[in-house]
């Protein structure tokens, strides 16, 4: 057992967890984080990603001893940021989902994409987002929404809304 | 924890974070034969959860300073064990290592590049890595530590078969040791739908040295290098003589592995088809390498 200090989507957290525990697991059944989905367990499809300091990981392939001192964002964590808001928005403008299990994947790291790069272009934006599955096969739909909230992120006004 | 099943969990095991690297040796070696390093985790989670390994001690290199530098040194590029992949993606690194550029850009998806590590990929070895085909066409070299002294050694002969590293239970490859020349490279792969690479081919080309190693890795158990002397190119001769010489060569000397993703022959094809293409890329192509 260690003890871990975690800051999950604003709030600190002080867990003790297993040294076998892995992250996806302690955010779904001990914080109760349903957007973070449990598929393939082995980090192929992405539905499990989280922003680990801003960057987009695989909760099914980390340990939670090994995220200690760090920040967690999940798709519930972003409803409270405007520019997410703006971009979640803009995915059910565009239709961008079909069953919409991968949703919360496909927000948490097109947001990562934009906070970290406003400029992002075209190119940029498909090639990060190849983290994340969607069996449905919205891709394009998916780019659209990303690519129509960017301008929000850029100058704080947003391009279709 | 919630499933109960393989992938679901880990095996129990006693989870160690060191300081230092002086911590993290000594801890090594008071554990060795008992305990896994984990550099990002990705590889050593996976082969865990399917019960391929259990150890006793998991030993996480994440808070050792040393481990996590990038760094130009005398013509070299030493590339720390906790260096992510993703921070191999740089501009820079595009330049001045092309080869490496375009390896790190054909690993997992930029989420995984986050996690995992070049080291760590070295030192998986699986033989469909990426890393280790790459590295060993650039000429690196692994810098390999234990408690009490560290060696060099060629990166070329690490990876012994699938999963095995000819280093000790009490070493750790620190770094990963990258030189610095002139070079053109490419590196290409086909992987059929899957992240896997059914063949891949590293190229680097030392333009002052007018040398290269041509290197096919993911069509058996370890990669396969090709030097210029290997197929008699003669760089004063025209390129369509010397695509025929390597042809012929490829043709003759590789025999790739025949197993459930591809037959023998269908690689053999593809070897030629990616290794005609990372000729004229590097040979032919004096455009910006994108
Ligand atoms: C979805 C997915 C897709 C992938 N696609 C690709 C791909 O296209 N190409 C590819 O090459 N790989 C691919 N991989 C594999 C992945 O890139 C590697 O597992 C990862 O890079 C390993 O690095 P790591 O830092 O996570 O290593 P870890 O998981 O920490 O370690 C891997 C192994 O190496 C040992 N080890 C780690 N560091 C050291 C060290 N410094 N010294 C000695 N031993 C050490 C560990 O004990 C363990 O046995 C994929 C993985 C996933 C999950």
């Amino acid at each position: 057992m260690k003890e871990i200090r975690i800051n999950v989507n604003g709030v600190f957290r002080h867990l003790i967890v297993e040294d076998n525990e892995i992250l996806l697991d302690t955010l779904r059944t001990r914080l109760g984080i349903t957007s973070v989905k449990a598929a393939c367990w082995r980090g192929e499809c992405g539905l499990c990603t989280v922003l680990i300091d801003n960057k987009p990981m695989k909760s099914c392939m980390l340990l939670s001893v090994e995220v200690d001192g760090s920040e967690i964002l999940t798709a519930e964590g972003l409803y409270n940021n405007k520019r997410a808001r703006v971009l979640m928005e803009s995915f059910v403008k565009h239709g961008a989902m079909q069953c919409g299990f991968c949703t919360p994947a496909f927000v948490t790291t097109a947001h990562s994409v934009l906070s970290s790069n406003p400029d992002a272009d075209d190119q940029e934006i498909s090639e990060k987002l190849k983290g994340v599955i969607c069996r449905c096969g919205t891709y394009f739909q998916i780019k659209e929404a990303v690519k129509s909230a960017r301008a929000f992120y850029k100058d704080g006004s947003p391009e279709t809304f | 924890m919630s499933f109960g099943g393989p992938y679901f969990t880990l095996p129990k095991f006693k989870y160690l974070r060191p300081d230092s690297l002086e911590e993290l040796l000594s801890s090594l070696h008071e554990h060795s034969g008992n305990a896994k390093i984990m550099s990002g985790g990705v590889g050593l989670l996976a082969f865990m959860k399917e019960r391929l390994t259990a150890p006793e001690y998991v030993i996480s290199i994440s808070k050792v300073p040393e481990l996590k530098t990038l760094q130009i040194k005398g013509g070299v590029l030493a590339v720390g064990a906790n260096v992510h992949l993703s921070e191999l993606e740089s501009g820079s690194i595009k330049n001045s290592l092309p080869t490496l550029y375009r390896a790190v850009k054909n690993i997992a998806d930029p989420t995984i590049r986050n996690m995992g590590t070049l080291v760590g990929d070295l030192a998986e070895a699986v033989p469909w890595g990426d890393a280790y085909p790459a590295l060993i066409s650039m000429e690196a070299e692994a810098e390999i530590s234990k408690k009490s002294s560290s060696r060099v050694v060629p990166v070329n002969g690490l990876v012994l078969g699938l999963g095995q590293i000819n280093v000790d239970d009490d070493e750790i490859i620190s770094r990963a040791l990258i030189p610095l020349r002139k070079v053109r490279g490419t590196y290409l792969k086909f992987a059929n739908g899957s992240e896997y690479g059914l063949a891949t081919v590293a190229l680097t080309y030392f333009t002052e040295e007018k040398r290269f190693n041509l290197v096919i890795g993911s069509a058996s158990e370890t990669p396969i290098t090709i030097r210029e002397s290997d197929v008699d190119w003669d760089f004063d001769k025209d390129f369509g003589t010397n695509v025929e010489k390597l042809e012929r060569y490829l043709q003759l000397n590789v025999n790739p592995v025949d197993d459930l993703l591809a037959s023998s022959d269908f690689r053999k094809n593809v070897i030629r088809y990616l290794s005609l293409q990372a000729v004229k890329e590097v040979f032919l192509d004096e455009r910006d390498q994108n």
